[in-house]
């Protein structure tokens, strides 16, 4: 927090005069590469605006060929995915939905129905909260986590392989994205930035977006009109 | 898009660092064009703003090299900078009132690294992170020059309630 004499400075600082910002050109052709780094660059209109065909991207093999990224999440394409848990299980421990929300450093959206588990994971920036939902083979069918999207530090990585396919979507007006086809890989970092041990996993159809501060990813078997359902619901009830 | 979103920032850095509209607008545009170009370094997970204002630093500082004219800053209740006369407003300009009028004369009269600093966190709003690399400075040293201009500052100005 600036001390008083500070904010006088941030407050001058709106004052200030300075020359009539010029306009300025890039060209109007778009890059090669799509490519999509940070929340709210892009005005996103309707779902499906975009197909983002990530298998005609160039690139050397096993190196990164593109990425994107939204909140505190980057999406990273390579060539091929590592060894990850194939369970569908959150990161973090089983806490009371309550110690989750008191725990988390932004406001946990919930559905109208009660969560089969909620987990936090504080070692992720923020805090991670999952609600999961529908026990079953292989893990839970519905995840839903939210993370604080509104920082430096990167949290989250995902790992797709050049098959899977990207969309952008509009979601209650917020930018996201769907992820389906071939699964990806979820890695999670903490504060330091390193590589949280054992945090690996193959991640099946995915919606991700960010609202006020939060990222929220969807995932689990379900299409995408299902994923926009339940990010309704969660905007519904924020 | 992205153009239109960075646009004001980007150009009132390279303003602080050049002390001209002109070469502002150059390194500005210089700027750009480079980030365009460059996109593909952008590193996953990083914001872009910083990233951006590295580039057009970049380009103001290599715009300067050969002499820097000193900026003096003012509000917007005195004379319009343009680009012929935007590095020799007099420190006295017409100022909105006393406040502003002690603050703008003692950062006026800060070394040009403090007062750069001062510019950019302040006056800009930029982070320390922003700021070190629109300077193309360490972070630290954003750190102890500001540290070192906001000292000045208070003993200069001493209680604005005063």
């Amino acid at each position: 927090m600036p001390d008083r004499f500070e904010q006088n400075l941030f407050d001058l600082g709106e004052r200030i005069s300075y020359p009539t910002t010029p306009t300025f050109h890039v060209p109007e052709k778009k890059p090669a590469i799509p490519w999509r780094p940070h929340r709210g660059w892009v005005a996103v209109a309707g779902v499906a605006t975009l197909v983002l065909v990530i298998a005609a991207l160039p690139g050397p093999r096993a190196a990164i060929a593109d990425f994107f990224g939204i909140g505190s999440i980057a999406i990273v394409v390579v060539d091929e995915l590592p060894e990850a848990s194939v369970e569908r299980i959150p990161s973090g421990d089983e806490v009371p939905l309550r110690e989750a929300t008191g725990e988390a450093a932004f406001d946990v959206m919930t559905l109208n129905t009660e969560a089969d588990a909620v987990f936090l994971d504080t070692s992720v920036p923020g805090g991670m909260v999952t609600l999961a939902y529908g026990t079953g083979q292989g893990g839970y069918q519905l995840l839903i986590t939210q993370l604080i999207a509104d920082t430096d530090e990167l949290a989250v990585k995902k790992l797709l392989v050049t098959r899977t396919s990207v969309m952008l979507v509009d979601v209650e007006g917020n930018d996201g994205f769907w992820i389906e086809g071939e699964p990806h890989i979820v890695i999670l970092f903490d504060r330091d930035g390193h590589v949280l041990e054992d945090s690996a996993r193959l991640a099946g159809n995915t919606l991700l977006y960010t609202v006020d501060n939060v990222t929220v990813r969807i995932e689990g078997a379900i299409d995408l009109e299902q994923a926009l359902e339940v990010a309704g619901e969660l905007s519904r009830n924020e | 898009m992205l153009v239109q979103q960075h646009r004001d920032v980007a150009f009132r850095v390279a303003f602080l660092l050049t002390g001209s509209a002109a070469d502002a607008e150059d390194a500005t545009q210089d700027g750009f064009m480079k980030a365009y170009t460059q996109i593909r370094r952008f590193k996953p997970g990083a914001t872009f703003r910083p990233w951006l204002l590295k580039i057009v630093g970049n380009e103001a500082r290599n715009l300067t090299r050969s002499g820097r004219r000193r900026l003096s800053y003012e509000t917007r209740a005195g004379h319009q900078p343009d680009s012929e006369s935007a590095t020799t407003m007099p420190e006295t300009a017409a100022v909105t009132n006393e406040t502003d009028q002690r603050l703008i004369r003692a950062v006026n009269g800060l070394p040009e690294k403090e007062r750069l600093v001062i510019g950019l966190r302040y006056f800009l709003e930029l982070s320390e992170s922003e700021a070190a690399a629109a300077a193309g400075i360490p972070r630290g040293t954003v750190k102890s020059r500001m540290s070192r201009g906001l000292e000045r500052l208070r003993t200069q100005v001493g209680d604005l309630d005063a």
